[in-house]
């Protein structure tokens, strides 16, 4: 394998990830909620299945990407849901 | 102003699971032009899952991955569906944006989702669906070590319970709702299915050290930020806690009907819930549309398999093989009706949620809020209540509002899922009447 990890921002922090995992994946190594709920509420992923919508982020600027669905990228700019 | 990219083909398969693949090879063997829809990064659906920690075995690799290659085929995987505009003709967004495709001939096999109802305390962090633990652990996220509890019912918690065990989790225990009588007559019935009983027991074997009990209801999950622990009522009566890292909780299976919405298919009930009613050569009431798999009334991979091959065969005409599969189909079909009448989950069975407890997890509202609007309809509830207005546009909470006998969406509505405003816009400069644009 000529790499053997892939660079990502998730809320202006820098973290490094396996290639090839879901961004679910980097997020949970973080042990970071996906986001908040409405009301404030730590929220993690739910059904891993493209389904709840829970693990929606924003990526490179594009709401509503599900990170359960999504590898990780070099240079991927995530933001979580406040 | 972009206009969506369009395409033409003689079949579009939405979803790549177990169903569409097998479709897709039989249709491309006969010289047909295929487009394959799929949200995932990777084929596979739920059950064939790929992953950064699943690689297919060989013979599924030796068999699919000329089908993923083919020239006639093409492959969209990490596209929404978005609606269709006709029956024969959808749009989707990919990440370069949207694209129509126009068909003679449609096959919905968008599988089926994970039936999770509410209790105290799911929408706590480390609270998932059994599966989406498994699909988890697939797809590159680190569960070594974590204490894991299995609840819920049907044979997808064994089969969760297995990848757990070998990606290191330590499990606390497996606890299905139905008592163990009825699991004791399903081990004696699979004795008339030799190959089911040999799959049956090297699953078994792959959790033999973990802890499996019946007839165990849940009554909550606690914990501060996550998840600390299951709250358990044991056959006995006698309140357990369980501790744990994650839980995962699967009742049923719920087909994913959605993928139908706007085209006025019919429906039958399928257990607590719906699925898509289609003839002995998988056709719906539209017969250019047809449908296979979990999204026809949950029966597994094999049977899905089996159906994908039917409907594929029954559109380009090849009648031998058509009826030797419906042979096979009618098997596997006794089958897959055993393990329902097995697990199928009565409602007095299912967790209990208190007024406080929040049904719809993309607004935050309540279940106290849905009981209170006493609708008798879905649509008073959904505007009394904000029911179903969020992001899963009503896919969590509308099975639960089944499931426990409250008013829930018929027939979902447009866009399919949730997609961006460009790609709506782009339906301005799309030919409706004359799609361009080839395969070739």
């Amino acid at each position: 394998m000529s790499k053997t990890t892939v660079k990502l921002t998730i809320d202006q922090q820098v973290v490094e990830s396996e290639p090839g995992v879901s961004l679910l994946a980097a997020l949970e190594k973080l042990e970071l909620a996906v986001g908040l709920s409405p009301s404030g509420t730590p929220r993690g992923a739910f059904c891993a299945m493209g389904t709840c919508q829970e693990c929606r982020v924003h990526v490179d600027g594009q709401p509503g990407v599900l990170a359960c669905m999504t590898l990780v990228r070099d240079g991927m700019r995530v933001e979580r849901r406040r | 102003m972009t206009t969506a990219a369009a395409m033409r083909v003689d079949l579009l398969i939405v979803g790549a699971g177990p169903a569409g693949l097998s479709a897709a090879e039989v249709a491309l063997a006969h010289g047909r032009t295929v487009a394959l829809v799929d949200q995932q990064p990777a084929a596979g659906g739920q059950l064939w899952r790929q992953g950064a920690d699943a690689a297919w075995p060989t013979s599924r690799r030796a068999r699919f991955d000329p089908v993923l290659k083919h020239a006639q085929l093409r492959y969209l995987p990490g596209h929404r569906l978005a609606m269709w505009l006709s029956p024969t003709l959808a749009l989707l967004q990919g990440a370069e944006g949207a694209i129509t495709v126009s068909a003679d001939r449609v096959l919905l096999a968008a599988g089926a989702r994970e039936f999770i109802p509410p209790f105290p305390g799911w929408t706590l962090p480390g609270v998932t669906g059994a599966g989406a633990l498994q699909a988890m652990a697939k797809t590159g996220v680190d569960l070594a070590g974590e204490r894991v509890s299995l609840v819920g019912s049907g044979p997808l918690l064994l089969a969760s319970a297995a990848t757990l065990n070998q990606s290191g989790a330590r499990l606390t225990g497996i606890f299905e709702a139905q008592p163990r009588a009825q699991l004791r007559a399903l081990a004696l019935s699979l004795l008339r299915y030799p190959t089911r009983l040999v799959e049956a027991a090297l699953l078994r074997r792959r959790c033999a050290h973990t802890r499996y009990e019946c007839g165990w209801r849940l009554l909550a999950a606690v914990g501060d930020e996550r998840v600390e622990a299951a709250l358990l009522l044991d056959p006995r009566g006698k309140t357990q806690r369980v501790a744990c890292s994650r839980l995962g909780v699967s009742y049923a299976l719920v087909p994913n009907i959605e993928c139908a919405a706007g085209l006025n298919l019919s429906l039958r009930e399928d257990g607590l819930f719906a699925c898509l009613r289609v003839d002995a050569e998988q056709r719906s009431s539209n017969p250019k549309i047809y449908a296979a798999g979990e999204i026809t009334g949950i029966g597994g991979g094999a049977l899905a398999e089996l159906e994908g091959q039917i409907a594929a065969l029954s559109m380009v005409g090849a009648a031998t093989q058509l009826a030797q599969h419906q042979n096979r189909h009618r098997r596997a079909k006794r089958f897959a009706d055993l393990l329902a009448d097995t697990f199928g989950i009565q409602t007095e069975s299912l967790p209990k949620p208190v007024p406080q407890t929040l049904l719809c997890r993309c607004e935050d509202v309540s279940w106290s809020a849905v009981v209170d609007a006493e609708s008798s309809d879905w649509r008073s509830l959904k505007l009394g209540s904000r029911i179903g207005m969020g992001a899963c546009q009503g896919r969590t909470c509308g099975a639960v509002l089944r499931a426990y006998g409250y008013p829930s969406p018929v027939n979902s509505r447009p866009p399919i899922m949730p997609v961006s405003a460009a790609t709506l816009a782009s339906l301005d400069h799309v030919s409706i009447s004359k799609p361009q644009g080839s395969t070739q």
